[in-house]
């Protein structure tokens, strides 16, 4: 063995060690290129040896120590492998060379390729962003992993449930009883109203303003809230104190400042002190609120303190951090038989009677960070949810697209590998290793991944822009706030590139190239069937979304078209009635004398408002009911052209009508009568004494078509039950209701100045209900679409290429005789075949999601099979549309011009 | 190579090749910039310096013969190629040509 390394040797002749380091001299070794190795060393070596004359042994040793350190740069590192690096580089421009071109030749197709394949990123890129944001909600507030909302058993609904709000007493309750919670909070909504400013000497500015909520003084304790102006220790403590969002203070105050200053609130012009500004509310939380109140400014809530019935709370609770939550409410099933049950019978009502049939009253503890997605079924008072169903189909319709998409790469890649064949005979016989070829495709399909990219990133922006306006889906982009995206993205890039340049890397560079060289391709059976296999799933999957698309439209279409029991057109609304005071019957009767008005009538609210429920009565036995009620006139059943089983509606005339009541069949169903022997019953209301039935009305939607028709008791519009809220409802016959709503607008003006107008038309009011749905579905039509395109985007690309390769057989059938109409089928044929494959495929894959999806309506319609033949048929004519041309164009070419380039 | 450009550092230890002539390597470069210019460089950047030198041809390298010092290891002797003095003086040139047209401003201050 030679002696290539003097230090050893050196150490070992002289042991004083006034030598470098060894071991630093050995990790320059293992980094430094060995071609550098010796003259660096010995360049160390000096400096060292200059060094110790300087400095002495310990600085010398660390000084060198530094100095190999400081060898370690790329510049250094990277000529490790000097030769070959060259070599690599060199190869690696050359594959771009050479893709760049390919790209360039084959223009059309390489368009085709990363345009499909940027939408389908692109589509999936939105998605991402969506569910992103989805699932942000109010992940954000402080220890949120220990903050619960209260839910509890639904009492007013006849088969129990759960419900997303308590009455306000149950807070005080957890806090007397269970140490294990740190702190109760409750929110209340005291439902929109009038908010003013009365500057000194200045106009007064008057806002109608929906979104306001009372709240315990604690609220900031809960939420993850900043407020710019004003202290979040403070700001709720005491009566008459709100704070109000940034936009809300820009409305009355503008510039100007805003704390300090005094709103009044409501028709009795309750004062607030502006204690506090919000920051800008996130988007992700499951409330929002322009006015946040505190809890005991508004002073009915003093009046139902006690109550466990008026459920209009929604508690929170945040635990110690070493409570368990499951335990907690295990517990908390006691709080029922311990302190609700003694106010029941301060009510007069049985506890056991009224609790029976909804399985006990039950609390649930909610974690707030699943609030927005998991509680569907509980009502949250203070927000819109979403629900994590959507969720699922939208992260597997991104999927879908996006597989769809790579599909279509994948495809149109191997498709054209197979022209180039003849390259890699050329190249193989010229001396190009196999790694050298596969890497030339790898570099050609991820490059092609990567331009799509930088195109989806653009498109997606530009989606957005879309989709806002056509489906009413805001959704920030906020992607770019989690790092993920970063390495996300490229790194499915890349996997995307990677996969589809798999197959031409590999397969094509098998071949020999003596017989490519001869022009015997081996393109044959295996190629097409896995490319026939990816086109009929993207059949599959196209005619899975078409078909859903179909059967969400279908729904929503059922349930706006639903006969309701009552007639919704040509009715316009006057909400808020109740503010106009005792000027309101006048106004009627002034209304009902307007020309084009047919009919008006004063209500609580208008059908499909649904109802306010309490508990009712029956005199014979004491069985109790919760009933809807709703207080109307004497024109109401005109108006809507609702119908009477039996009896008649209230009388103006009859005094007596006061303590009269109608009820609607299911009412009487469950109280045990018919509609004939329910004429001169009683129901009891503890407050009010006896309630004659006069009438039983026909069942009719009062609710929205995702409720069952539940028990509703009308009483006439002068009884005492509770309830101010007024409604006018206008039944109108003029073909321009913007007429007759101008003059009404400013008849209201003139009599109330403050009161802000505020209307709408029964009809739109109603589907609005369904607008979450119809978003979602408008949404999901959105992404079919794009996801259809994308499908034919890669058709027309495959088509196009199979018809370029086989221009010379069908040149030669045509010189043979073969009709036009003989050889576009002979084009198509393939494709009509996948198509019905997909169909069949389609009818297994979807038809359980779609049962369960309308299995969650209470009124749907059935998937009718010929809706999924409906989708295939618009699929083959879109796919006849899409290649058509292209095989028309190859059917009816010149043979002669084909057949002569032989 | 019409292209070719040097940056500064460059540029002074392909002059310190010139000027260093049979010694020029590693430690005797960093040596003379410090004695010269009073500037402390390292040893790894005047290398990584060299190298890329090398590659763009204005000098040459051998390795010379061994020593005792230096724990017995060779020095990479590098010379400078008729392109690197070539370059040298066509920088030197254009320099004194800029250089040139400044008078005007030194009188304005005088």
């Amino acid at each position: 063995m030679e002696l290539d390394s003097p230090i050893e040797f050196h150490i070992l002749m002289n042991p004083q060690s006034e030598y470098p380091p060894k071991i630093f001299l050995k990790i320059l070794k293992w980094f430094c290129p060995t071609k550098l190795h010796e003259s660096v060393e010995g360049d160390l070596w000096e400096e060292f040896e200059f060094d110790l004359q300087r400095f002495g042994i310990r600085r010398a040793r660390r000084r060198f120590a530094w100095n190999v350190v400081r060898f370690f740069r790329p510049a250094i590192l990277l000529r490790h492998t000097n030769k070959r690096n060259i070599i690599y580089t060199d190869m690696l421009r050359s594959y771009f060379t050479i893709t760049f071109r390919n790209l360039y030749r084959n223009a059309s197709y390489s368009i085709i390729n990363i345009i499909g394949l940027a939408i389908g990123m692109a589509a999936c890129l939105l998605i991402w962003n969506y569910v992103e944001h989805e699932t942000s909600f109010d992940t954000f507030h402080p220890d949120v992993e220990r903050t619960y909302r209260v839910d509890q058993t639904s009492i007013w609904n006849p088969e129990g449930g759960i419900m997303g709000s308590t009455g306000p007493a149950v807070a005080e309750v957890l806090l007397k009883n269970y140490p294990e919670i740190q702190e109760v909070m409750r929110i209340n909504t005291p439902g929109g109203d009038v908010m003013r400013f009365e500057p000194d000497g200045g106009v007064p500015t008057v806002f109608m303003e929906e979104k306001i909520l009372a709240a315990d003084s604690n609220f900031f304790n809960f939420f993850g809230i900043a407020l710019q102006e004003g202290n979040s220790k403070s700001a709720l403590s005491g009566i008459n104190k709100v704070v109000i969002s940034p936009k809300a203070a820009a409305r009355h105050f503008g510039e100007g400042a805003a704390l300090g200053k005094i709103l009044l609130w409501g028709e009795n012009k309750i004062p607030l002190e502006v204690t506090g500004i919000t920051e800008s509310l996130p988007a992700n939380m499951h409330f929002s609120f322009d006015y946040l109140i505190s809890m005991y400014s508004n002073p009915s809530i003093k009046r139902f303190d006690w109550s466990f019935i008026w459920t209009q709370m929604v508690t929170y609770i945040k635990l110690k951090p070493e409570a368990n939550a499951v335990e907690l409410q295990y517990k908390m099933a006691e709080i029922g038989e311990r302190n609700i049950k003694p106010t029941f019978s301060r009510l007069g009502i049985d506890y056991h009677d009224f609790i029976r049939d909804k399985g006990g009253w039950n609390f649930v503890l909610q974690p707030v960070a699943n609030i927005h997605l998991y509680t569907v079924n509980s009502n949250n008072r203070i927000g819109a949810v979403s629900d994590i169903k959507y969720i699922y189909i939208f992260s597997i319709v991104g999927l879908f697209v996006l597989l769809i998409a790579v599909i279509n790469f994948v495809n149109l890649s191997t498709a054209r590998a197979s022209t180039r064949a003849k390259e890699v005979g050329v190249k193989k016989s010229l001396g190009a290793f196999k790694s050298s070829l596969i890497g030339q495709f790898q570099v050609e399909s991820i490059t092609i991944a990567f331009l799509a990219l930088i195109i989806a990133l653009g498109l997606a922006e530009l989606m957005r822009w879309l989709i806002g306006p056509l489906s009413d889906v805001h959704i920030p982009f906020t992607l770019w706030k989690d790092g993920k995206v970063f390495w996300v993205l490229p790194l499915t890039t890349l996997l995307i590139g990677f996969l589809a340049g798999l197959y031409p890397s590999f397969y094509l560079t098998n071949f020999n190239p003596a017989q490519v060289l001869k022009g015997r391709i081996a393109s044959g059976l295996k190629n097409k069937t896995m490319r026939h296999t990816l086109v009929l799933i993207q059949f599959t999957i196209s005619i899975t979304l078409m078909t859903g698309s179909l059967v969400v439209y279908q729904q929503l279409n059922y349930l706006k078209t639903k006969n309701l029991g009552f007639d919704k057109g040509n009715i316009l609304v006057l909400n808020a009635a109740e503010k106009m005071g005792n000027q309101l019957e006048s106004f009627q009767q002034e209304l009902q004398n307007m020309p084009g008005v047919t009919t008006v009538t004063r209500a609580m609210t208008v059908p499909g408002g649904g109802a306010f429920e309490d508990i009712f009565m029956k005199e014979k036995d004491d069985t109790k009911l919760p009933i809807g009620q709703v207080k109307i006139d004497e024109h109401y059943f005109k108006t809507f052209g609702l119908s009477l089983v039996a009896g008649r509606t209230f009388d103006k005339n009859r005094l007596s009508d006061k303590e009269a009541i109608i009820l609607n069949e299911t009412a009487v169903k469950l109280l045990g009568w018919t509609p004939e022997t329910a004429l001169g019953e009683n129901l009891i209301y503890p407050e009010i004494g006896k309630l004659e039935v006069i009438g039983v009305v026909k069942d009719f939607h009062f609710q929205s078509l995702y409720l069952n028709i539940s028990p509703l008791v009308f009483l006439d519009i002068n009884s005492p039950m509770w309830g101010d809220q007024r409604v006018l409802a206008i039944r109108f016959n003029s073909t321009s209701p913007k007429v007759l709503l101008e003059s009404i607008e400013n008849r209201w003006h003139s009599l109330s100045p403050d009161v802000p107008f505020q209307y709408s038309f029964l009809n739109e009011a109603l589907e609005s209900q369904y607008r979450e749905d119809e978003r979602m579905g408008g949404l999901f039509s959105l992404f079919t679409g794009i996801s259809i395109l994308v499908a034919m985007i890669g058709l027309v690309g495959l088509v196009a290429y199979s018809v370029e390769q086989r221009k010379r057989e069908i040149g030669v059938r045509k010189v043979f005789g073969a009709s036009t109409g003989r050889i576009f089928y002979l084009i198509n044929k393939q494709y009509l075949i996948l198509i019905v494959m997909a169909l069949l495929l389609a009818m297994g894959i979807s038809w359980w999601p779609l049962s369960h999806w309308l299995e969650s309506f209470v009124y749907r319609i059935t998937v009718n099979p010929l809706l999924f033949v409906l989708a295939t048929i618009i699929e083959i004519v879109l796919a006849v549309t899409c290649v058509g041309y292209l095989s028309y164009r190859a059917a009816i070419s010149n043979p002669a011009k084909v057949l002569k380039e032989d | 190579m019409n292209k070719e450009y040097l940056g500064e550092f460059e540029e002074l230890v392909l002059t310190m090749v010139a000027l260093l002539g049979e010694e020029a390597y590693g430690n005797p470069i960093v040596a003379e910039i410090k004695s010269r210019l009073d500037r402390e460089v390292n040893l790894s950047a005047v290398h990584v310096t060299l190298y890329r030198l090398e590659d763009k041809g204005l000098v040459t390298s051998e390795m010379g013969g061994s020593t005792k010092e230096r724990g017995g290891r060779r020095k990479r002797i590098f010379t400078i190629s008729h392109a690197g003095i070539a370059l040298l003086k066509t920088m030197k040139e254009s320099r004194q040509e800029l250089w040139s047209l400044i008078p005007q401003l030194n009188f304005t201050f005088s």
